[in-house]
């Protein structure tokens, strides 16, 4: 009676197409893309990870204060192309300009070329958007040779996700990240607390960024259909609509007109000391702070271009 | 302009190195077996999780082991398996040790789990070297010298020990080495436990390099079928000059055209093939008829 899943923003377009045609509520947990909720929405598709945008917009105070010259650093397709437009659309307007920009094919296992091309730029920070293993080879390069303490890193982890830090280890982690969540974060709510809890114990691990994304897609999928008190398409689809989170700081819901969970993210940044194997951040700060700022941050309906169709 | 292509270059040679390594022994299996292996890049990330393993339990000396494990699997599959696709066509060798490739990996995530493993350069190797434009790391350095004496023992043991001529004997004329009365199936066995060592080598030695990861055979195997298509099956000769061209020819493509760098090596393979059907060094083949 409903779908939930779909990572990478290529597959998620695709479920959301059957997803539509067959009226079946479909909730991604992963998926960047701003068409999912743009150009592209769906009334039967509801995602919960921010878009590259509303990320960015996050991380790009932080870019200001570390400098002005900018090295972008993306994946060759569509989430790393988005990233890309995205930030620099918004160097202007943080006065910083661009050095560089390498687009990097998936599933590139050696990163030294583009290392000694970035230290041939000398820029003050580079903008990453490499995913999984791609993130992985690149940190343990970067590190090897010698960057990590000499450029900062900033990205959005919108899929890089802890899994990609525990894979590289305490020795090779840098930089500063936005995440949707992050397990250690002292604002988590208590039943954001409990589900870390059990995690660990059931686990042997915290919960990463992506278990809290299913979680959360998950918990609001349950509590609509105990709203609706049916499995019906249309009933659970009307119910997520009106579902509302109201146990942290300001309440969260997806929004009506494009079915984005609106929710500020937590921008962290790689401690110096990591001593915890699973720990790997500091949290700084949220992305935004109040529920006005947060609905801003997401964007208007005229900006977003999502022309909901009927049930 | 001058600084970056020496860097670029140096960079290429490393990376074609280890290339090298991969695909020298994918080339030593079929020059002397006649057999596609599609499995040589799971033996290439088994040896980086073997050495993952020793290193957690034993520490640093004891990764040195990991190839001669990995050596001794294949030789087991080699006894279970790969001995009844001798002198088959070579479609089946390839749809088995495919099968072969899946099986690998799925053994290693059910043993090691699907995460990647973190797996750093060793402290002793750690910091890097600058001479003039030239910046490199030293484990890198390590990793050209590591390849280079293993590249020159092989070479050496294939042309002047008795061993070494036995196996090439084998390859040519197999009927007459038995004949002679050596045990050719034992010697086979050898060939391929060397294969799948010299992959693990790779494996080992690319480990604190690449991500440590179940899907890093994909990594592995793309690129040592397209050095040993360029430098012609079979060839040992052929293996080097391809892999350390290749390793240059992505280097150099990441320096002035970065989203073309996957698709370079194949562009060259492409050209090579165009001009030179059998590969740079590559022989008429002639045995298993």
């Amino acid at each position: 009676m409903a779908v939930l899943g779909g990572n990478y923003s290529s597959s998620a377009l695709a479920m959301m197409t059957v997803a539509t045609r067959e009226k079946i509520p479909l909730l991604l947990p992963g998926a960047a893309a701003s068409e999912i909720t743009g150009k592209s929405c769906s009334r039967y598709t509801f995602r919960t990870q921010a878009t590259v945008p509303v990320q960015l917009r996050g991380a790009m105070p932080y870019v200001a204060q570390l400098g002005k010259k900018v090295y972008f650093i993306t994946p060759s397709y569509a989430y790393g192309q988005d990233v890309l437009r995205s930030a620099r659309g918004m160097l202007k307007e943080f006065g910083a300009t661009e050095v560089g920009v390498d687009e990097v094919p998936l599933n590139t296992a050696d990163y030294s070329s583009y290392i000694l091309k970035i230290r041939q730029a000398k820029p003050d920070v580079l903008i990453g958007g490499l995913i999984g293993g791609d993130f992985s080879s690149f940190l343990k390069k970067w590190n090897e040779m010698g960057m990590k303490d000499k450029i900062p890193y900033v990205s959005i982890a919108i899929t890089d996700t802890d899994t990609d830090f525990w894979n590289v280890g305490p020795q090779a982690s840098s930089g500063i990240f936005v995440k949707p969540w992050h397990h250690n974060n002292p604002t988590n709510t208590a039943a954001e607390k409990q589900m870390v809890a059990e995690f660990e114990k059931k686990y042997g691990r915290p919960p990463s960024d992506k278990s809290w994304s299913a979680w959360i897609a998950m918990r609001s999928l349950l509590e609509a259909i105990t709203a609706a008190k049916s499995t019906d398409s249309k009933a659970v689809v009307g119910a997520l609509e009106k579902w509302k989170n109201t146990e942290g700081d300001f309440p969260y819901a997806y929004c009506e007109w494009d079915h984005q969970l609106v929710k500020p993210a937590v921008i962290v940044g790689v401690k110096k000391q990591i001593v915890d194997k699973w720990d790997f951040f500091d949290v700084l700060k949220p992305t935004s702070a109040t529920e006005a700022d947060t609905a801003k941050a997401f964007g208007s309906k005229e900006e977003i271009g999502c022309v909901m169709p009927a049930l | 302009m001058l600084d970056t292509l020496v860097s670029q270059t140096a960079n290429g040679l490393v990376l074609g190195f280890l290339y090298v390594l991969i695909a020298v022994g994918l080339s030593i299996t079929f020059g002397l077996l006649g057999v596609i292996n599609f499995a040589h890049g799971a033996f290439f990330a088994l040896g980086a999780y073997v050495a993952y393993q020793l290193f957690q339990m034993f520490g640093w000396p004891a990764v040195v082991f990991a190839p001669f494990i990995v050596g001794v699997m294949g030789m087991v599959v080699e006894v279970l398996l790969i001995r009844r696709l001798y002198g088959k066509e070579p479609l089946l060798s390839l749809i088995v040790t495919f099968a072969l490739a899946l099986l690998i990996e799925a053994l290693i995530r059910f043993f090691w789990g699907a995460d990647g493993k973190p797996f750093n350069a060793p402290p002793f190797l750690a910091g890097v070297v600058e001479i003039g434009p030239l910046l490199m790391t030293k484990y890198r350095v390590g990793v050209l010298v590591a390849t280079s004496a293993t590249l020159l023992a092989l070479w050496w043991f294939l042309s002047y020990t008795p061993y070494g001529r036995i196996l090439r004997a084998g390859s040519r004329d197999p009927e007459m080495v038995e004949l002679l009365g050596i045990n050719l199936p034992r010697v086979m066995t050898a060939v391929f436990g060397l294969g799948c060592a010299l992959a693990a080598i790779a494996g080992v030695l690319a480990a604190p390099l690449w991500a440590v990861s179940p899907s890093m055979a994909s990594n592995a195997i793309m690129p040592a079928f397209v050095i040993v298509a360029i430098g012609g099956l079979g060839s040992f000769a052929g293996a080097v000059v391809a892999g350390l061209a290749v390793g240059i020819v992505m280097s150099l493509t990441i320096q002035f055209k970065p989203d073309a760098a996957a698709a370079s090596m194949y562009v060259f393979m492409f050209i090579v093939m165009l001009l030179r059907p059998r590969g740079l060094f590559g022989e008429r083949w002639e045995r298993f008829e």
